[in-house]
């Protein structure tokens, strides 16, 4: 301990005086599955923290004639019938700092890593008001998921909210995943929600984030499957309030919640204990309210407020591809757009399993760059008849040559949007290669060979063009010096991997 | 129509100033909740009808803490200061908690005055912990 640390505490020893205290307080009439029933504290406020003598925090949600029902966020031993309950006056809040990045917490915003506190420089409350009109401007700056299918057709940009929507095992949380990985050096701050997820699941993500140096980056907040249900309903908004703190500083968020069907579920245990009235499928009245609040929280402030933007990118799972569900709906009309997985795809080797004909981003080219619109525009012309010949096709053999070569177009672009898992494509080797596709310089090379093709053109962009990559990294758009010469680089390469 | 503990605890209370308590009245009111399925009521609704009682009659609820019981001397003067300064009538209950050291805490209603050494102590391992 430091003489410093010693003559400050001689001193608050010192100044001491004794004095009393006043506070507002409440006794626990029942406790149990995660509810407190409290009577008292008629000056409690909707959405208020409460504490227990046990140290625990309750959060007040049901404010009853004569009654308060209260969640209780964390663990509910040692609370009693008949304890005193403390109003706190605070509106529930996460510590946030610069410090939090690269860490694991909870949905209270306390580190649950194992390195140490967060030194927290403010509060943030969960639960705000969304950005109004006159703050912000629209989406108009792409965020690169480093996906192809996704980059050229479905773009998003920062500030759109996007929803990733599947059944268990299509692949939607490896999205996610990829899309974080891409955001190195783009200046871009992560933070990924687990919401009712298993820590085994959740581990190996952190694992995955810090082996590609994503960690550096990104927050984990980790609301898992043995946490209870009102910490599984904070998540999501903990995250967001993370979110809006750099927001607030100028600087692009993503916010990922994996996944919200989890938070409703969470939302419905905690309304029926509550006791509030259930509706569609034992959801309470306010289940939408429950996640339009969450998302209007996505925003692209204007200049004069700093400019800063916050991407969502929510994630649902859907019940044997149903997406006329309650939930699914409901979230399909509140986002922007949604990216649609399908275990068929999935299952036949289509990989990222994006269905483009049911995925789409309402904010659409807004979010690309010139050299991306040129070549998404042809390519899903090319996509769409493609797949319309592909079912024709089946029932015969006598094909035209146009037929026949508009499909052997289209199998190469199907096969240049499969892409596997970790590894993102920077956007100027996703518009490369996609030039090259639909511009039928792949037209020669077999589909069987297409994914060894792109591997190795990908490293002789990276590691022999890589002028040209800046370049067109930069100038974003096919002008008159790059177009040329991207040409030549495509044809040389084919005529290379060809003899080879 | 179901009734809550509030409802059901003002009837009680009109029913009470009317008439006089009596075995049949409890039974009547005992068999009314059963019959209504709302008997898990019957601790808040006699909580409620309590303080609406002591409300309609001007008496305060107050819960002393102290970590050695008052002696009768100390209970009277107690009583007497706080009804001057709540300028009400007092009905005045104490409990015992070697815990807190010395000092007392007093509970009036939802308010929570802490004079003890056990909360004095707290406060200052709070200003050590910032």
């Amino acid at each position: 301990m430091s003489s410093d640390t010693i003559s400050l505490f001689k001193k608050h020893i010192q100044d001491f005086r004794a004095k009393s205290t006043t506070e507002h307080v409440g006794t626990v009439l029942e406790v149990g599955d995660g509810i407190a029933r409290i009577s008292g504290l008629k000056e409690a406020k909707s959405s208020e923290v409460l504490e227990f003598p046990n140290g625990t925090f309750g959060w007040a949600l049901n404010l009853e004639e004569d009654t308060i029902g209260a969640v209780i966020l964390g663990e509910t031993e040692g609370i009693h019938e008949g304890d005193t309950v403390k109003s706190t006056g605070r509106i529930l809040s996460v510590p946030v700092s610069e410090k939090i990045i690269g860490r694991v917490v909870n949905a209270l915003g306390q580190p649950i890593d194992g390195k140490g506190a967060i030194p927290a420089t403010e509060f943030y409350p969960v639960e705000k008001v969304a950005p109004g009109v006159i703050t912000r401007k629209s989406v108009s700056r792409p965020m690169q998921t480093g996906i192809r299918a996704i980059d050229a057709m479905i773009p998003i940009g920062r500030g759109q909210r996007e929803l990733i929507i599947g059944d268990r095992q299509t692949g939607k949380t490896a999205i996610a995943i990829d899309t974080i990985l891409n955001q190195k050096g783009q200046d871009l701050i992560c933070i990924y929600v687990a919401i009712g997820q298993k820590a085994s699941k959740v581990a190996k993500i952190v694992s995955e984030l810090e082996k590609h140096g994503a960690m550096e980056y990104t927050t984990v907040v980790l609301a898992g499957a043995s946490d209870p249900a009102p910490l599984q309903f904070l998540a999501p908004y903990s995250g967001c309030a993370i979110g809006e703190y750099f927001v607030d500083k100028g600087k692009d968020v993503l916010v990922i919640y994996d996944d919200l069907s989890k938070q409703a579920w969470a939302y419905r245990q905690i309304s029926l204990l509550l006791k509030r009235p259930p509706g569609r499928e034992a959801y309470p009245g306010d289940i939408f309210y429950l996640h339009s609040r969450l998302l209007e929280r996505a925003v692209c402030l204007n200049e004069q407020h700093g400019g800063g933007s916050l991407t969502a990118l929510p994630i649902i799972e859907t019940q044997s591809g149903d997406v006329s569900a309650y939930i699914p709906t409901n979230v399909i009309s509140i986002t922007d757009g949604q990216i649609y997985l399908e275990s068929d795809l999935f299952f036949k080797g289509i990989r990222p399993a994006v269905n483009v004909g049911l995925s789409v981003s309402r904010v659409g080219s807004a979010a690309q760059i010139k050299a991306m619109k040129k070549v998404a525009g042809k390519m899903r012309l090319d996509l769409a008849q493609y797949r319309e010949l592909a079912v024709f096709a089946q029932f015969g053999t006598d094909l035209d040559a146009d037929t026949k070569k508009q499909l052997d177009r289209g199998a190469r672009i199907t096969e240049v949007l499969k892409q596997p898992q970790y590894e993102p494509t920077p956007v100027e080797q996703q518009v490369s290669i996609l030039y090259a596709a639909v511009n039928g310089y792949l037209d020669e090379i077999p589909v069987a060979d297409m994914m060894d093709f792109q591997r190795a053109f990908f490293e002789h962009l990276k590691n022999a063009q890589a002028k040209l990559m800046t370049e067109l990294r930069e100038k974003k758009d096919f002008t008159p010096e790059i177009e040329p010469e991207l040409k030549k680089v495509i044809g040389d390469f084919k005529a290379y991997f060809l003899k080879k | 129509m179901r009734m809550t503990a509030r409802q059901y605890a003002n009837a009680l209370v009109d029913f009470l100033k009317k008439n006089p308590a009596s075995q049949e009245t409890a039974a009547s009111f005992l068999s009314t909740l059963r019959k209504n399925r709302q008997d898990r009521l019957l601790g808040r609704i006699l909580m409620i009808a309590d303080d609406i009682w002591k409300k309609e009659n001007g008496i305060v609820s107050v819960t002393a803490y102290v970590a050695k019981t008052l002696d009768a001397a100390a209970l009277t003067k107690l009583t007497t200061d706080l009804e001057k300064s709540l300028k009400k009538k007092i009905s005045l209950q104490q409990k015992e908690n070697p815990a807190l050291g010395g000092g007392i805490a007093l509970k009036v209603g939802d308010l929570y005055f802490d004079a003890t050494v056990a909360g004095q102590l707290q406060r200052l391992r709070v200003t050590f912990d910032k």
